[in-house]
């Protein structure tokens, strides 16, 4: 019944991979997390595009600064784990080429897949702010010639 | 009582898909996303498969697809496998005993080597075999799903399949007495071709080509009745999939033409001269994939790099079925346009000189730098191909052969045009040689009887083993116009003296824009009959024909004038230079949306089963012609063969004669 299959899954080395796998879990909400942060920093990039008032602009800064940073946070704690993930593998007792082994390549290729297209998501962002910090600038200096 | 309870449906209402992309939503989503267990959302799987199941899948989906439905391990299901008893397992295999006890004994007793078990079989299973497992009280509670997924055959292309028999000309077409393993083939491939028409959920009305020798004074072969039996065999899984598979049309909807590698010789072995078809024809291509170097990035010695050449390719689906020359010169032009447009390049290319790099320069770069990365690397991949290409048609003088093989085709060269190429070229290659002498035989077969035959080979200096290839071809049957005019009176003899014979005749209102091209293989005619219903009932019966009462229009679909043949020079703007949203990532799927957004408004599909195997160069037909007859065209065969291995396949139609002359020895 269920005891044997449970002590069966406790002595078969199952073990491993099934805190693997909950670790992979736990990756995945990160994942969907940095997306919808992603998405409202699009958003809020289109909304920028139809403001001409200065506090509205001000306001919407502040938003996708905090996002941006949170977006950062994210992205470095997901790839610090996904190395974690890769030391663990090397150092798992499952012998190369077995299920267990081959399972635990495939997932962690899968999630690295997923941030490489992701980090570039994250660069055009940072680069758009940085575009607008210049033209903040340039629109100060503006305004002190004129005075 | 069958198990099938597949429940999606390609209703016509909904978005039109081709039929590489019904297979892979099957695959992924009907099989793969629908096996979970209710309790968790993102569980991980095994996927297990057969040697057959596993090519079905890979010919569809990529394993980042599999992973991405939840798989995180792929197992054969004849190999010694870990047990994960905490993960549910997916199998995908044919519902043969041997993988059945397989899996009742991966399932059964006191430890399973899986949690739940969801398994679909790729063709219908036998009423036996449900009970073996019904049988079993152990494996019942842990089975999650018991269904026929009805698909058992390699996309090969969007509109393209085979059914994998590689030995069906041997086998059918052989000399061998036995009719067993012919009639094994012909059951095994009428399944595999009935499970398309389950997956595309078509009805087809089932033409087929009749056997020729339907008199009383010549015996009918089995070679003959190769469609015919095919076709009933079709048809006996049509009738249960009517009663069986929710949502199959219960009246036709399509059309099904079964025809035999008998009805045209020269497309095998002529050469053709599309990009796709001159890939494999002078490349070291394995299947769609292709080796080349690349020189090291840290100075060291060049790497070996694989790439596919397939649809996510979006330079190769443009290009393939363009005439080489027409390609070369596209690729040229869109390096130009890339280089000219893509900030990314103008930047790189130095463009602005050596000013530094400002932030919105940056920015652009950035924003175009995927774009620019991707198309590079397939642009230059592409360019290296298409020269290496020419490269050979210049050092093998294959212009002079083609031009040869298309005039022979057309009536206008004849036997001692041969002898003077074969004289004047001597170190044309032996394969060639071959294919030139297999065309010549093909069109002039009693050129090849006795003495002239073997003095012809020896001008060509082709080898024993060679002369089977040609000789072999006699067994498929030579052109049915030949035999007629054997028998004709001696003034039509003395007429054929001067008159050269024709195998094929120009079309017109095609246009002919670049040399080498008049070339069409038959089954271009028989798609463009079957569209127009001018098929000879005679010919090409029909099993489930419309009552010969039936009046009004006919049922096969509005037949619209057809447009004016698109001219060749007359280019799309090409689909990589078009701007990108800045979020729209790249994926297959959207190459696959993208091709099939040209089939709204479509009519009824016509499919082509040809029994034997099949050439690019119908393939490319079939392309053609679903844009001129505004008909999806499907191209389906035993399998997809280059001319060499048509060569090979047609010298092993009389093996055993060679093993005998062995023994003599």
């Amino acid at each position: 019944g269920d005891v044997e299959l449970g002590e069966y899954a406790r002595n078969s080395g199952d073990l491993g991979l099934d805190s693997f796998f909950k670790k992979v879990q736990e990756l995945d909400k990160q994942y969907a997390k940095l997306d919808k942060l992603l998405k409202k920093l699009q958003d809020a990039h289109e909304e920028s595009k139809a403001v001409t008032k200065a506090p509205s602009m001000k306001a919407i800064k502040q938003r996708m600064e905090k996002d941006v940073d949170e977006v950062k946070k994210t992205a470095h704690y997901l790839k610090t784990k996904i190395e974690e993930l890769d030391k663990e593998n090397l150092a798992n007792g499952c012998g190369k080429g077995s299920g267990a082994d081959r399972s635990r390549t495939a997932t962690t290729i899968s999630l690295k897949k997923k941030l490489k297209d992701t980090e570039f998501q994250i660069l055009r962002e940072a680069i758009h702010q940085e575009y607008r910090e210049v033209v903040e600038r340039r629109v100060f200096t503006a305004c002190l010639l004129d005075n | 009582m069958s198990m099938s309870d597949s429940d999606s449906s390609s209703s016509y209402g909904a978005e039109y898909k081709s039929l590489k992309q019904v297979s892979r939503e099957r695959l992924l989503h009907e099989m793969l996303r629908s096996a979970k267990t209710g309790d968790s959302k993102s569980t991980w799987k095994v996927l297990i498969m057969d040697k057959l199941t596993v090519k079905i899948m890979s010919h569809s989906c990529k394993m980042a697809d599999i992973t991405d439905e939840g798989v995180s391990l792929v197992e054969d299901i004849f190999k010694r496998r870990q047990p994960l008893p905490t993960m549910d397992a997916i199998y995908f295999i044919q519902p043969t005993r041997e993988n059945i006890i397989m899996f009742l004994s991966d399932m059964s007793g006191r430890k399973p080597l899986y949690r739940k078990a969801f398994v679909f079989f790729s063709s219908p299973i036998a009423r036996e075999l449900v009970m073996e497992i019904k049988k079993d009280a152990q494996v019942l509670p842990r089975i999650g799903a018991l269904r026929e997924m009805n698909l058992e055959y390699f996309t090969i292309d969007s509109q393209g399949f085979i059914t994998n028999n590689e030995r069906a000309l041997v086998e059918l077409f052989g000399d061998e007495e036995n009719n067993r393993k012919a009639v094994a083939c012909l059951n095994v491939m009428a399944t595999r071709i009935a499970t398309v028409f389950a997956s595309l959920r078509e009805f087809p009305f089932v033409r087929f080509r009749a056997a020729k020798s339907l008199d009383a004074t010549t015996m009918t072969t089995f070679h003959d009745l190769i469609p015919t039996k095919l076709a009933a065999g079709v048809w006996d899984c049509l009738m249960k999939y009517k009663k069986t598979v929710p949502n199959f049309p219960q009246t036709e909807s399509c059309e099904l033409l079964i025809i035999d590698r008998t009805i045209d010789q020269i497309a095998p072995v002529i050469h053709e001269w599309t990009y796709d078809a001159m890939c494999r024809d002078l490349l070291n291509m394995e299947g769609n994939k292709y080796v080349h170097e690349v020189p090291s990035k840290t100075g060291g010695p060049p790497e070996r790099k694989e790439v596919l050449l397939e649809d996510h390719d979006p330079i190769w689906l443009e290009l393939r079925h363009a005439h080489i020359a027409d390609a070369s010169e596209r690729l040229h032009e869109k390096m130009t346009n890339f280089i000219s447009k893509n900030k990314a390049a103008q930047i790189q290319h130095g463009s602005r000189g050596s000013g530094e790099m400002s932030t919105r320069d940056l920015q652009k770069m950035v924003q175009a730098l995927p774009q620019y990365s991707e198309q590079i690397d397939k642009l230059s991949l592409h360019v290296e191909i298409a020269g290496k290409i020419n490269r050979i048609i210049r050092e093998s003088g294959l212009r002079e052969l083609g031009k040869l093989e298309q005039d022979l085709v057309f009536g206008d060269a004849g036997m001692k045009d041969v002898i003077k190429f074969l004289t004047t070229y001597e170190d044309t290659s032996r394969e060639n040689k071959l294919r030139l002498l297999m065309i010549l035989a093909s069109i002039y077969p009693e050129k090849f009887e006795g003495e002239k035959g073997l003095n012809l080979m020896k001008v060509a200096k082709l080898t024993d083993e060679d002369t089977i290839a040609i000789n072999n071809l006699r067994m498929l049957g030579g052109e049915p116009d030949t035999k007629k005019t054997s028998t004709s009176s001696f003034a039509l003899k003395f007429d054929m003296h001067k008159k050269k014979r024709a195998a094929r005749k120009d079309r017109s209102g095609e246009e002919e824009t670049w040399q080498l091209s008049r070339f069409y293989p038959i089954i271009e005619e028989l798609i463009e009959k079957v569209s127009k219903n001018e098929l000879s009932k005679l010919d090409y019966p029909c099993l489930n024909d419309p009552s010969p009462t039936f009046h009004g229009t006919p049922y096969a679909g509005p037949v619209t004038q057809n447009p004016p043949a698109h001219s060749m020079r007359s280019r799309r703007t090409p689909t990589w230079a078009r701007p990108r949203g800045s979020d729209d990532g790249y994926s297959s799927d959207s190459v696959l949306k993208h091709a099939s957004s040209d089939f709204k408004k479509m009519g009824q599909r016509i499919f082509i089963f040809i029994v034997g195997g099949a050439t690019r160069s119908e393939l490319r037909i079939c392309h053609k012609l679903t844009g001129k007859l505004k008909r999806e065209v499907i191209l389906g065969s035993s399998s997809i063969d280059d001319p060499a291995q048509y060569i090979t396949k047609l010298k092993m139609l009389t093996a055993q004669e060679l093993s005998l002359d062995d023994l003599q020895i």
